[in-house]
């Protein structure tokens, strides 16, 4: 017999109690190794996606609300020999079905053959042709089409003109087009195309570029670049652009006036914008800037000729209060040089808000029309209007009153079309003109036809991509990042798991100290007979370890198993936290050597340690003393934790109550945990101290309390396994949010608002104006809030990528004040009226932002005060200080400024393309039915606000929930523990009953005594666990906005310990089955 | 008579199988108040299982048991808990103290189930305990005392509700010689003093020969020696 022996032996004899330790083992290492395995699985899937929406794509440039000439791309592929392919990327809405299946916010992507190069793909959308089309898979599935079907295809207009400048038509903003599905776009074949970091696939439409740039009357034109080279950078790409571009590509026309001896540059964008503005200006001193704006009326007393332009000369010519008049409007209202004459226009505002303005003149001078002053080519080209054939087609964008038009007009507009009639002086116009497209309609320089190219040249010089808002991405590795550094599935699942971890570990050392116990006597034994103490320990440890191993190999397989289970879950009942199809399993053979690791390390000291302590005990017994003494100095240390601990939990919600303001859930999570802590710490201080304080014998309750206090470690983990399962269980279930709880408070997430709405393509018009609601056909009794959109990702918790920059919402900030509730704020953030400091911009140019505290937390991996940066139009960096943090509202996944500052920073932003509806409730159903018939051509999506934050609040109950089912399966370990402790122990007290029955206690006495001991260890654990979570949620208790009450939690409670009593009734009733004890006072 | 058994048979084993052990086999017992008795046997011959019938622990297979005159076997469950408290005192080969009780709570244990006369059971144990010599120890645990001390402390503690017969199986089993002879001692002033009828089990001749009336258990039956 050697050492090694003795220990297979006593592997063997005592093997189902191995078994059940090793059991405990591969629970906890089937849980730590399954979160691990989840972790790496949701990372490889986020990484597939990548790989499936970008293809070979490694860079993208795109270029805003411009459209850069295919001849850009074509000169960048052939000059550096690199794959690049141009797209035209539109948003569309696909109809199928007469109607009957309708999807907004579809992806339009009209792309050339070389986009096969980026799809890995040798010949298939080079064949795409006319009419015909691939679509994505789910697009498919959801419009219920196959190849050869046809649907209706509706997509936004792609205009060279910005949509909201001045004077453009907004009539004809969607382009229409029946289409066939010529094939299905796998993920394979880049179906799941998306530049956006999100691990939703987008909806996807796949047309021949040339198709759709001759739809939108662009010419061959583009507004996004692929590349597709890893070696290169965003920077190097930057300067190829830069040193391939044409003035084409920014929407710039030079020609050559020969009349004037002039080179004249004009913009496709009607106003030149001011960054190129300045560029002209910088290189050419001697430039002549030129306004012509569209005039309602000029008048004279009570003459007036209406509709007419007005241009500019250099401030030398007429003063500034002067205007020089040609004689045909001179002859038309009768003025007269000395005569004052009224200049009647529209300021044009945001959405296209108008406002008539008057400016007086006096008349300097009347000329004839001829030379400068007749010339017609000083009218801007505005489309609709300087190509119309007459008065009455014209397509303004402004109100025209036909009737007001006289032949006379009509005549003039047919000799001399747009002509300016007068001319003012250029300081004066850019004072009273000026607005956020520009400053100019055009510029003329004195060079000849042979310096263009140089002016070009030298004006290409002087701006670089990034200012007109081209922005090269390192888009690959932008996603790659956002995977990686996504949502951390490992760190997630090991947190909500986390009290099964412990429980499980728990669970092991219970069982091995009762192991332990029962070995007593060989402990002496082999003490006794010489065998070394190290040698015990050793022989006992390598035992423990040898199961612990066995038990962590099995946990390292049922890890798989969780795993898929988990998998299961995500893909059906959890699939709100992923949002995805596309999740699988991974697993890695370094991970499941790293659970079996890290197991076998938790094992060891999970064994190691009460293996000390038994020793240690088992060598007081030998000298008698009594080993349960507790030694003051622990006492002390026990009762000072517990005070501190106490004290710390009372200042927390102290703080919190006296302060008032917004209530921070955190710190009453915090002051639950801490009061959980000093519960239990008074929990193991009372079983130390009772047990040796020699309380008399009473009655049977007093007997079976001293049992319980016989073995205080062993009565402290059933108190901590309960305490703990019950805190998590009632805290977890108390968070849940009531999904629509008190939603018309404008307090609540909401915002009191009735309906979120979005629309695919920018509504223009103000919804608030009268005659825009009747032309919509939008009756009255409800407000639409319009916010403008800057473009980003989405930062909710739908989205598992770590998102860099969200979704920029700008809202004027009055229209949100006293509506919805913040958490956490900064200074900057004024209380009183939070909304309202978004309106000012902050030293230094930081812009304030308001976004949702689970944003900037989980979304952003912030916190309120950290600033976010972006590129605004003009290629700068724009900073946004995060001033305040929402509670859970519709918001999610967005960044709010106001209106104001979003404008300053993107003027030519067009239009709205998020609504807020506030309405009455008993309205709702009039007021879906006007929105959605009246802006259906937008693409317009609207959802009843409380279900939006519904959606939201689904993905934290999903959470809460997942942590609910490990909180109770944690519970259910407890719960084995305890009846694994109850069976055990009164194994060990068989004599001691069977005493109590020769005695003369009946059978329900006994039962009664010991159902009482462990039920008493129930109700401490579990009621501080419950008092403890009560605290914990406190806020959640007393907020209106949930549905928790105290007499939920009490059913929860009472549910926990009439679970914790039937186990402990039945376990208690086998364990003292007559059969069991019978032979235990037989001495033979 | 304070009991007779009479036609008492006792089995062992799987009642399907025909190979079951007999440990009684029609067994026949009288005993008068205030006898001694011991009841010798080698291990395995069923005298501990003699002793559990006669203490209610067990229940024969056939036969009839008196006591005072009346048939145990019509007595419930809760008639021969309270029958066995009341009437009967064990003690056991070990002393099966309450480890998380002291020595006077241990004593006590029988008077938690009829809390009347708590006094008086309370003055009884102290004249018990000091009887034995155990006393001053009375609020020491049981891990603090000897084994000769807890056995005589067991004794006291089946004492304590004045049964009417001790039933001690192996008493000496577990002491040294010099506790063994304190124990016989004991039982025997106890018997004196008190009148209770006393038997007991073991493998001693020597304790044995102490009794006024011993047996000896062969085949399932008693033989008187």
């Amino acid at each position: 017999m050697n050492p090694r022996k003795l220990i297979i032996r006593s592997l063997l004899y005592f093997y189902k109690r191995n078994l059940l330790l090793s059991l405990g083992i591969a629970i906890s290492t089937a849980v730590l190794t399954g979160a691990l395995i989840v972790g790496d699985s949701v990372k490889h899937s986020l990484e597939q996606i990548v790989s499936q929406r970008l293809g070979s794509i490694t860079h993208t440039m795109q270029s805003g609300d411009r459209y850069f000439t295919a001849d850009l791309s074509e000169k960048i592929r052939v000059t550096y020999n690199i794959p690049v392919s141009s797209v035209l990327l539109l948003e569309g809405i696909a109809v199928a079905d007469g109607g009957q299946n309708r999807v907004n916010n579809i992806q339009v992507a009209g792309v050339d053959s070389l986009f096969d190069v980026m799809a890995g793909q040798d010949n298939f959308y080079t064949q795409l042709k006319g009419d015909s089309v691939y679509i994505s898979s789910n697009l498919a599935e959801r419009l219920n089409i196959n190849p050869g079907d046809e649907f209706l295809l509706r997509m936004t207009r792609a205009s060279l003109v910005p949509l909201n400048a001045p004077f453009v038509s907004d009539d004809d903003n969607t382009v229409s087009l029946r289409v066939a599905v010529k094939d299905i776009a796998t993920p394979e074949k880049l179906g799941r195309f998306n530049l956006k970091n999100s691990q939703t696939a987008p909806f996807n439409v796949f047309i021949s570029s040339t198709r759709l740039s001759e739809l939108m009357e662009l010419g061959r034109r583009a507004n996004l670049m692929l590349f597709a080279d890893r070696t290169l950078s965003a920077g190097q790409i930057s300067g190829m652009i830069d040193e391939a571009w044409s003035v084409s590509d920014i929407g710039l026309n030079f020609s050559f006036l020969p009349e004037f001896d002039m080179v004249e540059i004009k913009s496709d964008r009607v106003f030149i914008d001011e960054k190129i503005g300045r560029a002209v200006r910088a290189t050419h001193p001697g430039v002549q800037p030129i306004l012509t704006y569209f005039v309602n009326e000029i008048a004279f007393g009570n003459r007036f000729t209406p509709y007419s332009f007005v241009s500019t000369l250099p401030d030398s010519l007429p003063d500034r209060d002067g205007i020089i008049v040609n004689d045909w409007l001179a002859d038309d209202i009768g003025a007269k040089p000395g005569d004052t004459i009224t200049v009647t226009y529209y300021a044009v505002g945001p959405l296209r808000e108008l406002e008539t303005k008057k400016h007086d003149f006096v008349v300097r001078e009347v000329v004839p029309m001829a030379g400068m002053y007749g010339d017609r080519g000083l009218m801007p080209d505005i489309p609709g209007l300087s190509d119309a054939g007459n008065c009455r087609d014209w397509e303004t964008g402004v109100p025209i009153k036909l009737e007001s038009i006289r032949d006379k007009d009509e005549d003039y507009w047919t000799e001399f079309g747009g002509t300016p009639k007068a001319f003012i002086a250029a300081s004066v116009a850019e004072e009273i003109w000026e607005n956020r497209f520009g400053k100019y309609t055009s510029f003329r320089i004195n060079a000849g036809v042979d310096e263009l190219p140089g002016l070009q040249h030298a004006l290409l010089q002087e701006i670089t991509p990034s200012e007109v808002g081209f922005r090269v991405s390192a888009t690959l590795e932008r996603a790659g990042h956002a995977a990686a550094h996504g949502v951390d599935f490992s760190q997630l699942f090991g947190g909500l798991s986390f009290f099964l971890l412990a429980g499980a570990v728990l669970l092991s050392v219970l069982l091995f100290r009762l192991n332990l116990d029962e070995r007593k006597e060989q402990v002496v034994t082999l003490t006794s007979i010489g065998i070394p103490g190290k040698t015990v320990r050793r022989i006992l440890l390598t035992e423990g370890m040898l199961v612990a191993a066995a038990g962590a190999l099995t946990g390292v397989v049922l890890a798989i198993l969780y795993n898929r289970l988990i998998f299961m879950a995500l893909n059906s009942i959890w699939m709100d936290i992923v949002r995805t199809e596309m999740l699988v399993t991974h697993t890695r053979l370094l991970t499941l050597i790293l659970g079996f690791v890290i197991s076998l390390a938790v094992a060891w000291i999970a064994l190691a340690l009460p293996l000390k302590r038994f020793l240690h005990k088992m060598r007081d017994s030998y000298v008698k003393t009594p080993a349960t003494q507790l030694h003051p100095a622990l006492k002390k240390l026990l009762g000072w934790l517990t005070l501190v601990t106490s004290v710390m939990a009372v200042v927390l919600v102290m703080t919190q109550m006296i302060r008032g303001e917004a209530v921070n859930a955190g710190l009453f999570f915090a002051a639950g945990g801490l009061l959980l802590v000093a519960g239990l710490l008074f929990s193991y201080r009372t079983l130390l101290s009772v047990q040796t304080d020699g309380r008399f014998v009473k009655d049977m309750t007093t007997l079976g309390l001293k049992n319980t206090l016989r073995n205080a470690t062993r009565s402290i983990t059933i108190i901590v396994l309960f305490a703990i399962g019950t805190f998590l269980v009632i805290s977890t279930g108390s968070n849940r949010k009531d999904l629509f709880i008190n939603a018309g408070d404008p307090t609540s997430g909401t915002g009191g608002f009735l309906y979120y709405a979005e629309s695919t393509a920018p509504v223009l018009q103000n919804l608030s104006n009268e005659e825009v609601r009747y032309n919509f056909g939008l009756g009255e009794g409800y407000d639409v809030i319009q916010l403008r959109v800057a473009d980003g990702d989405d930062a909710s918790c739908l989205n598992l990528n770590r998102i860099l920059n969200p979704r920029i919402l700008g809202v004027k900030p009055e229209k949100l004040s006293d509506r919805f509730s913040f958490v956490t704020a900064t200074p900057e953030l004024n209380m009183e009226e939070p909304w309202a400091t978004l309106d000012h911009a902050l030293p230094g140019g930081l812009i304030p932002a308001i976004a949702d505290e689970t944003v900037i937390k989980w979304g952003l991996g912030m916190k309120v005060g950290d600033t976010l940066r972006y590129e605004d139009a003009e290629g700068n960096e724009m900073r946004l200080l995060l001033t305040g943090g929402l509670a859970p509202s519709i918001f999610q996944g967005s960044v709010i400024i106001s209106d104001k500052l979003f404008l300053e920073r993107f003027p030519e932003s067009s239009g709205t393309e998020v609504f807020l509806v506030d309405g009455d409730l008993q309205d709702t159903l009039m007021i879906r039915e006007e929105l959605t018939m009246g802006m259906r051509d937008f693409g317009w999506t609207m959802e009843y606000a409380p279900q939006r934050l519904a959606e939201f609040n689904s993905v934290t109950n999903t959470y809460l929930s997942i942590f609910m089912v490990m909180g109770a399966l944690g519970l259910l370990l407890g719960t084995v523990g305890l009846s694994v402790v109850l069976f055990r122990s009164v194994i060990e007290r068989r004599e001691e009953l069977m005493l109590l029955r020769a005695l003369g206690f009946g059978k329900r006495k006994i039962k009664g005594m010991v159902v009482r001991e462990y039920m008493l260890l129930l109700v401490s654990g579990t009621l501080t666990g419950a008092v403890a979570a009560v605290v914990a949620t406190l806020p959640a208790l007393l907020s209106r906005h949930s549905d928790v009450s105290a007499t939920s939690v009490l059913i929860i409670l009472l549910a926990l310990l009439v679970n914790g009593l039937v186990w402990i009734w039945w376990v208690t009733g086998i364990s003292l089955r007559t059969k069991l004890i019978s032979a235990a006072l037989r001495n033979e | 008579m304070l009991l007779q058994l009479q036609g008492i048979s006792k089995s062992y084993g799987n009642p399907a199988h025909t190979t079951r052990q007999v440990v009684l086999d029609n067994l026949t017992l009288s005993v008068n108040e205030g006898d001694t008795m011991a009841i010798l046997g080698p291990s395995g011959s069923g005298k501990s299982t003699l002793l559990n019938i006669i203490g209610t622990l067990d229940r024969p297979d056939s036969g009839s048991y008196t006591y005072k005159n009346k048939e145990i076997s019509t007595y419930s469950a809760g008639e021969l808990d309270l029958f066995r408290n009341r009437e009967i005192g064990f003690v056991f080969q070990f002393h099966h103290l309450l480890p998380q009780c002291n020595l006077l709570e241990n004593v006590l244990i029988p008077t938690l189930v009829d809390r009347s006369g708590k006094r008086e059971k309370l003055d009884y144990a102290e004249q018990l305990l000091n009887r034995v010599g155990l006393w001053e120890h009375r609020h020491k645990m049981p891990g603090q005392l000897s084994g000769g001390e807890c056995q005589r402390a067991a004794v006291v503690r089946a004492m304590i509700n004045r049964p009417s017969l001790i039933l001690a199986d192996e008493p000496t089993g577990a002491l040294d010689r010099a506790n063994v002879d304190t124990m016989a001692g004991l039982l025997l002033q106890l018997n004196n003093q008190e009148q209770v009828t006393m038997i007991l089990v073991t493998h001693s001749r020597s304790l044995a020969s102490k009794m006024a009336t011993v047996y000896e258990i062969v085949e399932g039956k008693l033989q008187k020696q």
